[in-house]
């Protein structure tokens, strides 16, 4: 059954690719432990098939957490060289070099990248990489012009054309990231509904515990008549078969 | 008419979640399976959290520097992630509790209003 837990975290772990190691670590020491406490609740490890069925998609959880972590420094890095990289064959003097070069596809390719970047790694890198790509575009005009020793390509209305160009970069990658982390902060809070009577159970009825809903019985079944046990700590009645005391957390052997 | 019943029931919840687990974590240090169950118990069974929605908020909240983490090993070796207030999470506890006690008392005024 421990079996399930860590296959359902081990696809965790891997869809938080990329975000910093030391933040993956906890987030599945975490779950783990969770799951752990759930089963203890619910009846010992035999539970654990369930509980791991009833909790979201790895992808779905790795998601939520990639929005509060984003990504890792070396992926940031990267993230920003590729930004440089293509940003240098942006700038349109490169077609005055070499009429056969297409200055607008690699903008294009670049606006793609930016927008992916936004939407995917937060606000900050969404910044980061958009005025790396404006500042590299400058540089390298700035550079190219001197060499050319022509001045004249850069002034005018073309360097506003120019200037204007580049601050969309940074638009184009701030604006979907801005977009989502305020989406993904109202979705934060948001807590699944349940029918009315499960919703609000009578205080005085027998509640199990954590979840309302029962176990299916094809997936789990407790054993008939299970002997008693208590917690040599704290004396809470408990299963023979729970590993942990569901209030104190001592192991029962 | 039930579509909007739950509508506002979960905007109202959403609206106090962070309040209650502020609230929930300021009588002491607790983890995250203790959090849920406590939560519920206080509430009735008026807030059920699951594990996808409570731990990505205690993230959020120690990141935003409501709450500190600190991982400890209990007794029985298994190691576990306890969230307490920091001053700021407690100050916004505070200034939240005068929020919510202003709201509830308008709302009821509001409500109880003769016509």
């Amino acid at each position: 059954m421990t079996q399930d837990m860590e296959q359902y975290l081990s696809r965790v772990r891997l869809w938080m690719f990329g975000m910093p190691r030391k933040a993956k670590n906890g987030i599945v020491n975490e779950l783990r432990a969770h799951i752990i406490d759930s089963s203890n609740a619910q009846g010992g490890p035999a539970s654990i098939g369930y509980i791991v069925s009833q909790m979201e998609s790895p992808r779905r959880t790795a998601n939520k957490y990639k929005q509060i972590y984003g990504y890792g420094l070396p992926l940031k890095i990267l993230f920003v060289v590729i930004t440089i990289f293509l940003a240098i064959w942006t700038v349109p003097i490169w077609e005055i070099v070499n009429p056969s070069f297409s200055t607008n596809f690699v903008f294009l390719l670049l606006i793609v990248f930016l927008f992916v970047i936004g939407s995917r790694a937060g606000k900050k890198m969404a910044l980061v990489t958009g005025i790396a790509a404006l500042l590299t575009r400058f540089i390298i005009l700035g550079l190219i012009a001197a060499a050319l020793g022509d001045f004249a390509v850069v002034q005018g209305g073309g360097v506003f054309v120019f200037l204007m160009a580049s601050i969309f970069l940074i638009l184009v990658a701030y604006i979907p990231a801005r977009t989502i982390e305020k989406w993904e902060d109202k979705r934060a809070w948001d807590i699944p509904m349940q029918p009315a009577s499960q919703a609000y159970p009578s205080p005085y009825a027998p509640q199990p515990y954590p979840n309302p809903r029962p176990a299916p019985q094809a997936m789990y079944s407790p054993p008939p008549n299970p002997p008693a046990n208590s917690c040599p700590r704290c004396g809470t009645a408990i299963f023979i078969t729970t590993k942990y005391c569901p209030e104190c957390g001592t192991r029962v052997v | 008419m039930k579509n909007i019943g739950e509508e506002w029931t979960r905007e109202l919840k959403k609206g106090s979640i962070q309040l209650c687990l502020l609230a929930v974590i300021s009588t002491g240090r607790k983890y995250g399976f203790q959090i849920i169950k406590e939560l519920r118990e206080m509430s009735s069974g008026y807030y059920d959290l699951k594990e996808g929605t409570l731990y990505p908020a205690l993230h959020r909240l120690e990141k935003r520097g409501y709450l500190k983490s600190q991982w400890i090993t209990q007794d029985s070796g298994m190691p576990r992630k306890y969230y307490s207030l920091t001053k700021k999470g407690l100050k916004a506890l505070e200034e939240a509790r005068g929020e919510w006690s202003r709201m509830v008392s308008s709302v009821n005024d509001v409500l109880e209003a003769k016509k």
